[in-house]
């Protein structure tokens, strides 16, 4: 049982070990005011966070309305819009974050499914 | 991360370059007026690969982008060209033409991009086809209902 397989055998359902699982995370969340999705957005990345990254992250959240100015340096497009700068490769999840399965994906805790 | 802001900065130097050549064969001299804050240029970039979806999301960060280029110079007049690249971008098409409509941007071109990027192919669109012209309005949208 000691070894170090960078896929799990069964599907999806395993964290994956390697680089992300230590790597340290540095997250933006570019939210819009108090909208609904907004508000889930940053319910549902904090709870990922605090069940998947414990003490090894960073999260920024960002709210456009007041500050417009940064849309454009990150290119936001789309609101809510997680940006994972690092580990890389920088990633963009848009959405709510509710789907946790395509977070976790997307952050690259998890493989594929 | 620094790394992709300068690829992706590098990336819109080079369209911007481009842009203002073909504008200067019509007679549009872009950096001057970009320097006399008579027109602001602003490039959307979408990147699939780069891109996850997770639950809703709608185009509020475009339209807050556009409301700053606009009020940045007070501008009367807004020209996207092209939304093809958001529509081969993200993959929820409904959700995109519904927020054009509220942003009263829509247009019957728009609304027919069905294979935006069979249409682009096909056309082999100039890098600058000024595609559409929209009235300044961007901040419109604001608590409307979803």
């Amino acid at each position: 049982m000691k070894t170090k397989s960078p896929r799990p055998a069964q599907t999806g359902e395993k964290t994956v070990p390697g680089i992300a699982a230590s790597s340290r995370y540095i997250l933006k969340l570019y939210v819009a005011g108090q909208s609904p999705k907004s508000i889930n957005a940053i319910a549902n990345i904090n709870k990922i966070c605090k069940e998947n990254l414990q003490g090894r992250y960073e999260l920024e959240v960002i709210d456009l309305y007041q500050q417009p100015q940064l849309a454009k340096g990150d290119q936001i497009i789309a609101v809510p819009t997680l940006i994972k700068n690092l580990p890389l490769p920088l990633r963009r999840i848009i959405g709510d974050l509710s789907d946790t399965e395509r977070v976790l994906v997307g952050l690259d805790i998890r493989n594929t499914a | 991360m620094h790394d992709d802001q300068t690829r992706t900065g590098a990336k819109i130097e080079t369209i911007n370059q481009g842009l203002t050549r073909n504008v200067a064969s019509l007679g549009f001299d872009l950096k001057d007026l970009v320097a006399h804050k008579k027109i602001v240029l602003d490039f959307v970039y979408v990147e699939r690969s780069e891109i996850e979806e997770s639950g809703e999301y709608d185009l509020e960060g475009l339209f807050i982008r556009l409301g700053a280029a606009i009020d940045a110079i007070g501008a009367k007049r807004v020209v996207l060209d092209t939304s093809e690249s958001l529509f081969s971008g993200l993959s929820n098409p409904a959700m995109l033409r519904a927020e054009f409509a509220v942003q009263e941007v829509v247009s019957l071109k728009i609304i027919g991009q069905e294979t935006a990027e069979e249409a682009q192919l096909a056309q082999g669109r100039a890098d600058m086809g000024v595609s559409r012209e929209v009235d300044a309005k961007p901040n419109k949208r604001k608590g409307v209902p979803k």
